[in-house]
C-alpha cells in the first residue's frame, strides 16, 4: 500500500491507509468470490464502445502563445516551466 | 574464462519526419523558442488531453516495419505507461505495449562479405518527452531545472532487436544499416548527434555460445555511432573483468561517459519501476486493412541490401563498391543516373567513391546538394573514356565542376585541356625533350629503366599535362629502343 | 420573469420574439442565484458575465439570427472547461486553473444561443456524489438543506437557477444527483457528446449528460449538445438524431424488463422500494408490459466499475503534478514536490481512490483484479445487450436511497459506493440511461431509471414523455424557502 501511494504520489496518514486497506480487502474478497473460470475466455473491455479509432491529417494547427502555455504555471521564467531539483538528496 | 561470447540487443529510438506531433497539430520543427510549439494536448492541460492520432506517423511506422521485414499488427492500439517525471506532461506516456505495430522482422548486415541477419523483436510508435535544462553544471548539482515541452508528443518509433548482436562492430554495422534503411524510406534523418536517433544497448556476456545468458546491463547516453561502439566495447571489457575476478555482473542501468570513456551505474529509488501499462481508453483500436498496408508497401523503394546485390549482379561491381554506393538512396540514385549517360559501371564507381565522395565529405555536403549533375559526371567519364582528356586533367576538371557546377566540356574547351593524342605533335615534343635530356637518354640506354619515367614526366610538363600518357609511353619507347 | 413554470422551448420563442425580455431573464437568474447562495450550488457565477452574454445574444437576435437555444439559462459542472470562468473541478488543485480553451460542448451551446450563467459545484473531479470532497463544501439539496444535492448541476435545475444543466456521469453521478434533486437527466450513449474540453477521471466510462425539468427540454438540450466531434477520438461518428422533432409519447407497444435482483441490495431504503413497486404498477396500467428477467451479472457492475474507474483515475489525474498548472507545495526535490502538492491539494477521498487505483493496477493485482474486472465488464455488457434485444427498456430505481444526509456522510469514502448499484451497469456498457423523478411517501424525490439500447436515446426520451404525460406535473422546491 505504501508503494501504491508513492506510485500515485499521494501521502496517506495511518488512518487513511487503514481505511483504504479495509476497503481494498472488501473489494478483493468480492472479486475473488466471482469464479475466474467463467471469465477466462472473455476479451477484456478497455474502451467505452466498439467504434474504431480515426486518424487526423498531418497538417499544422496553431500552438498556444507563450502567455497562455505558461499562464497557469506555478513557477516559470520567460520561456520555460521550472521544477525543483530532480535528484533526491 | 575462455571463449566469452558477447550478447547485445539494441533499443533504437527514431524521431519521425512528420509535420505535426503524434496526437496534436503542433509543429515538430527544431530550433523554435522553448514552449512555443505546445497546446493543451501536448502540455497535458486538464480537459485538453484527448489524443488525435496523426495518420502520417502511423503510415511511417508501418512503412518502417515493412522495410524491417516485420509482420504488421491487425489493429493498432496504444497503451499508457504511467510514471511521474518533469519532462512527461500527462503523467503517462502513450506507447504501444501490448500490441506493437510490427514484430518478427530482421535486418541484414554485411560482415566481411558474409550476410548476417539481426532479428527485430518489435517496432512500435510512441510519443517523445519534453526537454530538461538543468541550472548549474549538471543534474546532480542544479538547484532547479527548466522544462521545454516542444519535443513532447513528437512521434518516435522504437526498434527493439533480438539479442543477436555479437560485438561492438556488429552493433555499429547494424545501426548504419538501420539508418540507411530508414533514410531510404525517408521517414527520419536519423542523426544521433542531434537526437533524432538514439540508441540504448543491453549488454551481457556468457561463457560459450548457446549457454545461459549472463546478467545484462543497459547502457544509455551514447550519442554517436562511435560512442555506441566504444560503450559496448568498454562494457564487455568491464563485465569480463568482473567475472574474471569471480564477481557477478549487477543488472543495472549504466551511463556512458563520453569524455572519460567509461560507464557508470545510475541510481534509482525503487529497484524496478511498475509502469502499470494499460490500454489507453481514449484511443480505441484502429484497423489496418490489407489494402492500406499494401498501398504503403508500394511506396517502399528498393532497399540497400537488395540494391547492393543488384549492383553486384547487374554492374559487376565488387561487393565493397556496391555496399558503399548503396549506403544512401541519394548516392545509389546518383550512381545509376550517371550510368544512364555513360555506361561504364566500374569507372563510375571509382570516380564517385574516390573523387566525388572525397569532395563531398570535405565540403560537408550530401550528394543531393552536389552541384555536379549526374549528366555532367557522365560526360566527364565519357571524355576520359574517349581519351579526350586524361584522368589527371579530369580530376582538376571535376574539382572545378564541383565548385562552379559548370559543364565539363565547357571547362575543357575554355581551358584548352583537350588531351594531345596526335602523334606528330607528340613526336615533335618528344624529340625536343630527348635533345634537352641527353643524360637521361644515356641512363636509359645503360639499362636504367627508371629514366623512362622521368622523360614521360618531362613530356607531360611540356604539354601542361595534356599529353595522352599512354601515347607518350609508346612513342618514347619506340624512339629510345628504335 | 418567472422561470419556474416555463419550458425552454417557450422561453426561446418569447425571447426571440422580444429580445427585451433578456433583461428580466438575466435579472431573475441573478435573484435566484442570490436567494440560493446558502445551497452552495455555484462555484462561479458572475453577473457581469451574464450581462455580456445577454448583450451578445440580443445583438445576434437583432441581426436576425434565430439560434435554437436563444436565451435559455444553462449551467455547467465545473469540470467542463470555459475560457470565461475558472474550471476548478471543485478541487483545491485547480482552484486557480484558467483553461486557455472552452469545451466543444460550450462552443456548441454558445453558438446555439444558450446563456451559460455559471459553473456548478460537484464532488472533487466529479467522483461520486454522496461524499463531501468538494473544495467549496457540499452542495445542499434544495428539498432539504441538510441532505446533499449530489451535484450543483441538478440542484440548479431543481431551483430554476437554470433550465438546463450539463455535467458528467461516470458511474452514475449525474443520474444520482438528478434523482436526489427530483429532476430529469439523461446520460446518452458513450461518445454521443464530445468529451473535448471535459476534465474526466475515467475516460472509458465518462459521458456528459444533461439535466432538465421536462422531457422536451431534455430532448432539446441533448440535440444541441450531441454529435460527432473530430477533436474527440471516441466521439460517435454517426450524426445524432434530431431528438426534439422525433419526440412523441406514442401509445405503441412497449416491453420493459426489470432485473429480478433489483431489490437485493442492502442499501435499499423502504421508501424507494415501495415507490419503485408502485411505479411499476402505474407503468403496467399505462399499457407497458413489464417482465422480471434474470440478469445474473447486473449486481457485479459496481465492483467492476470501482476497479476500472479507480485505475483510470490514477492515470487520468497524473497530470495534476504542480508543474504546468495547479497547486504546488513546497519541496526540495521534484518527486517530493509531486507528493506534497497532490497530498495538499487533493481531498482525502480522492487520495484514497487513486491510491486504490495504483494498488489494483500494480503488478501483483493487475491480472488478478484489474483484468478480471475488464472481463466482468464484457460479460455485463453482453448480458445487457442480449436483454435489450428482447426488451425496449430496462427499468430500475436510479438510486437505492433518497438524498443522503450531508452531515452524516462527511468525508464518506466508499470504494463500493452503494449509490452505484443501479447506475454502474449502463455506464460500463456505454448505454444511454435516463432518470425520471418520482417521490417517496416522505415526499422526497427519488428516481426511476430507464436504460436503452446503445445509440437509441430517442426511445428513452419517448418513454420518458409517456411517463410524464401520464401523471400530475412534477414538483419543485420553492427557491429560498429553506
Amino acid at each position: 500500500m505504501e508503494r501504491a501511494a508513492w506510485d500515485a504520489r499521494v501521502k496517506l496518514n495511518s488512518e487513511e491507509t487503514n481505511e483504504l486497506l479495509e476497503h481494498s480487502r472488501l473489494v478483493f474478497e468480492q472479486l475473488d468470490s466471482i469464479p475466474e473460470s467463467e471469465l477466462d475466455t472473455l476479451q477484456a473491455t478497455c474502451y467505452g464502445h466498439s467504434q474504431p479509432n480515426t486518424v487526423r491529417e498531418d497538417t499544422e494547427e496553431a500552438s498556444l502563445p507563450l502567455s497562455l502555455s505558461l499562464g497557469n504555471a506555478p513557477d516559470a521564467d520567460e520561456s520555460c516551466f521550472r521544477v525543483p531539483r530532480i535528484i533526491e538528496e | 574464462m575462455q571463449n566469452m561470447e558477447t550478447v547485445v540487443g539494441l533499443e533504437v529510438h527514431v524521431e519521425l519526419f512528420t509535420t505535426t506531433k503524434l496526437f496534436c497539430g503542433c509543429s515538430t520543427a527544431f530550433g523554435a523558442e522553448p514552449n512555443s510549439q505546445v497546446c493543451p494536448t501536448c502540455l497535458g492541460l486538464p480537459g485538453g488531453t484527448l489524443p488525435r492520432l496523426n495518420q502520417r506517423a502511423v503510415e511511417y511506422t508501418i512503412e518502417a516495419a515493412l522495410a524491417l521485414n516485420c509482420r504488421i499488427a491487425e489493429k493498432i492500439t496504444f497503451d499508457r505507461k504511467n510514471y511521474f517525471y518533469a519532462d512527461l506532461p500527462k503523467g503517462y506516456q502513450i506507447s504501444q505495449f501490448f500490441s506493437p505495430m510490427g514484430t518478427g522482422g530482421y535486418v541484414e548486415i554485411n560482415l566481411d562479405g558474409k550476410i548476417k541477419k539481426i532479428g527485430i523483436h518489435q517496432i512500435h510508435l510512441e510519443e517523445d518527452t519534453g526537454k530538461l535544462f538543468h541550472a548549474g553544471d549538471d543534474i546532480l548539482t542544479s538547484a532547479y531545472s527548466r522544462v521545454d515541452f516542444n519535443r513532447a508528443g513528437v512521434p518516435l518509433i522504437e526498434i527493439v532487436t533480438e539479442p543477436d548482436i555479437r560485438s561492438a562492430e556488429e552493433a555499429r554495422l547494424f545501426l548504419q544499416r538501420l539508418r540507411s534503411i530508414l533514410r531510404y524510406i525517408d521517414i527520419s534523418d536519423c542523426k544521433m548527434e542531434e537526437g533524432s536517433m538514439r540508441c540504448d544497448a543491453n549488454v551481457s556476456i556468457r561463457a560459450a555460445e548457446g549457454s545461459a545468458l549472463g546478467d545484462k546491463t543497459e547502457l544509455k547516453n551514447m550519442n554517436s555511432f562511435r560512442s555506441v561502439y566504444k560503450g559496448i566495447e568498454y562494457e564487455v571489457e568491464r563485465q569480463s573483468g568482473v567475472l574474471k575476478e569471480g564477481g557477478k555482473v549487477i543488472p543495472e542501468t549504466r551511463h556512458w561517459d563520453e569524455s572519460k570513456g567509461i560507464t557508470t551505474a545510475m541510481r534509482s529509488k525503487f529497484v524496478s519501476a511498475d509502469y502499470r501499462c494499460f490500454p489507453d481508453p481514449n484511443l480505441p483500436p484502429l484497423e489496418t486493412p490489407a489494402e492500406w498496408v499494401e498501398k504503403i508497401k508500394e511506396k517502399i523503394p528498393e532497399l540497400p541490401s537488395s540494391r547492393s546485390r543488384r549492383f553486384i549482379d547487374d554492374y559487376g561491381l565488387p561487393p565493397y563498391d556496391a555496399e558503399v554506393l548503396t549506403v544512401s538512396r541519394g548516392l545509389a540514385d546518383y550512381y545509376e543516373s550517371v550510368l544512364r549517360y555513360h555506361r561504364d559501371p566500374k569507372a563510375a564507381s571509382n570516380w564517385i567513391m574516390s573523387e566525388l565522395l572525397r569532395l563531398l565529405n570535405a565540403a560537408g555536403l550530401e550528394v543531393d546538394e552536389c552541384k555536379i549533375q549526374p549528366e555532367a559526371l557522365g560526360k566527364l567519364l565519357k571524355m576520359i573514356g574517349d581519351e579526350v582528356i586524361s584522368g589527371k586533367i579530369a580530376k582538376t576538371v571535376l574539382e572545378e565542376m564541383f565548385a562552379s557546377g559548370e559543364d565539363p566540356e565547357a571547362i575543357v574547351e575554355r581551358k584548352g585541356l583537350v588531351q594531345i593524342s596526335d602523334e606528330s605533335a607528340l613526336e615533335e615534343i618528344i624529340s625536343r625533350v630527348l635533345e634537352n635530356n641527353p643524360k637521361s637518354v644515356e641512363d636509359y640506354n645503360q639499362g636504367k629503366k627508371k629514366a623512362m619515367g622521368f622523360l614521360v614526366g618531362q613530356v607531360m610538363k611540356e604539354t601542361g599535362g595534356k599529353a595522352n600518357p599512354q601515347k607518350v609511353n609508346e612513342l618514347l619507347k619506340e624512339k629510345l629502343d628504335g | 420573469m418567472n422561470l419556474r413554470d416555463i419550458t425552454a422551448a417557450e422561453l426561446t420563442a418569447q425571447v426571440t420574439n422580444d429580445s427585451g425580455l433578456l433583461k428580466p431573464v438575466s435579472e431573475s437568474l441573478y435573484d435566484l442565484h442570490e436567494k440560493g447562495r446558502d445551497l452552495n450550488v455555484f462555484i462561479s457565477f458572475d453577473k457581469q458575465h451574464l450581462e455580456q452574454e445577454t448583450a451578445a445574444l440580443a445583438a445576434r437576435l437583432a441581426r436576425g439570427e434565430r439560434p435554437s437555444l436563444a436565451g435559455i439559462p444553462a449551467v455547467l459542472a465545473d469540470n467542463i472547461c470555459t475560457v470565461f470562468y475558472p474550471t476548478t473541478c471543485a478541487s483545491k488543485m485547480l482552484a486557480e486553473y484558467r483553461p486557455p480553451f472552452s469545451a466543444r460542448l460550450v462552443e456548441s451551446l454558445q453558438q446555439k444561443g444558450a446563456l451559460i450563467t455559471g459553473k456548478t459545484n460537484m464532488e472533487e473531479f466529479g467522483l461520486g456524489c454522496s461524499g463531501n470532497s468538494s473544495h467549496y463544501g457540499v452542495a445542499k439539496n434544495p428539498w432539504e438543506a441538510e441532505r446533499t444535492a449530489g451535484s450543483g448541476a441538478a440542484a440548479a435545475v431543481s431551483t430554476s437557477s437554470a433550465l438546463l444543466a450539463f455535467a458528467t456521469d461516470t458511474v452514475g453521478e449525474l443520474r444520482q444527483s438528478a434523482s436526489f434533486c427530483g429532476v430529469l437527466a439523461i446520460r446518452p450513449s458513450y461518445g454521443r457528446i464530445s468529451r473535448s474540453g471535459v476534465i474526466d477521471y475515467a475516460s472509458s466510462m465518462e459521458q456528459v449528460g444533461v439535466a432538465a425539468r421536462t422531457t422536451t427540454d431534455l430532448a432539446l438540450a441533448l440535440e444541441a449538445a450531441a454529435g460527432p466531434d473530430p477533436r474527440d477520438p471516441t466521439s460517435l461518428k454517426a450524426e445524432a438524431p434530431p431528438y426534439a422533432s422525433l419526440l412523441e409519447s406514442g401509445e405503441g407497444k412497449l416491453k420493459a424488463a426489470v432485473p429480478e435482483s433489483w431489490d437485493r441490495t442492502s442499501g435499499l431504503e423502504d421508501g424507494v422500494k415501495d415507490c419503485f413497486q408502485s411505479e411499476l404498477e402505474q407503468i403496467k396500467a399505462m399499457g407497458i408490459e413489464v417482465d422480471f428477467v434474470e440478469l445474473k451479472h447486473f449486481r457485479e457492475a459496481p465492483l467492476a466499475a470501482a476497479v476500472i474507474s479507480a485505475v483510470e483515475a490514477f492515470s487520468n489525474l497524473a497530470n495534476m503534478d504542480g508543474v504546468r498548472f495547479g497547486c504546488r507545495g513546497s519541496a526540495a526535490s521534484l518527486q517530493e514536490m509531486y507528493t506534497v502538492s497532490r497530498s495538499e491539494a487533493f481531498s482525502s477521498k480522492l487520495k484514497k481512490f487513486i491510491g486504490f487505483g495504483a494498488l489494483v493496477s500494480s503488478e501483483k493485482y493487475y491480472r488478478k483484479h484489474f483484468l478480471k474486472s475488464q472481463r466482468m465488464r464484457t460479460r455485463i455488457k453482453d448480458e445487457l445487450a442480449a436483454c435489450l434485444e428482447e426488451y425496449d427498456l430496462l427499468l430500475t430505481p436510479t438510486t437505492p436511497f433518497a438524498a443522503p444526509l450531508a452531515g452524516g456522510s462527511l468525508d464518506a469514502f466508499h470504494l463500493l459506493d452503494p449509490a452505484n448499484f443501479y447506475t454502474a451497469a449502463p455506464a460500463l456498457a456505454g448505454l444511454p440511461a435516463l432518470t425520471f423523478p418520482v417521490y417517496t411517501d416522505d415526499g422526497l424525490p427519488a428516481g426511476l431509471q430507464l436504460i436503452g439500447e446503445t445509440g437509441d436515446e430517442t426511445a428513452l426520451l419517448r418513454a420518458s414523455l409517456r411517463l410524464e404525460k401520464g401523471r400530475s406535473p412534477l414538483k419543485f422546491p420553492e427557491p429560498g424557502s429553506m
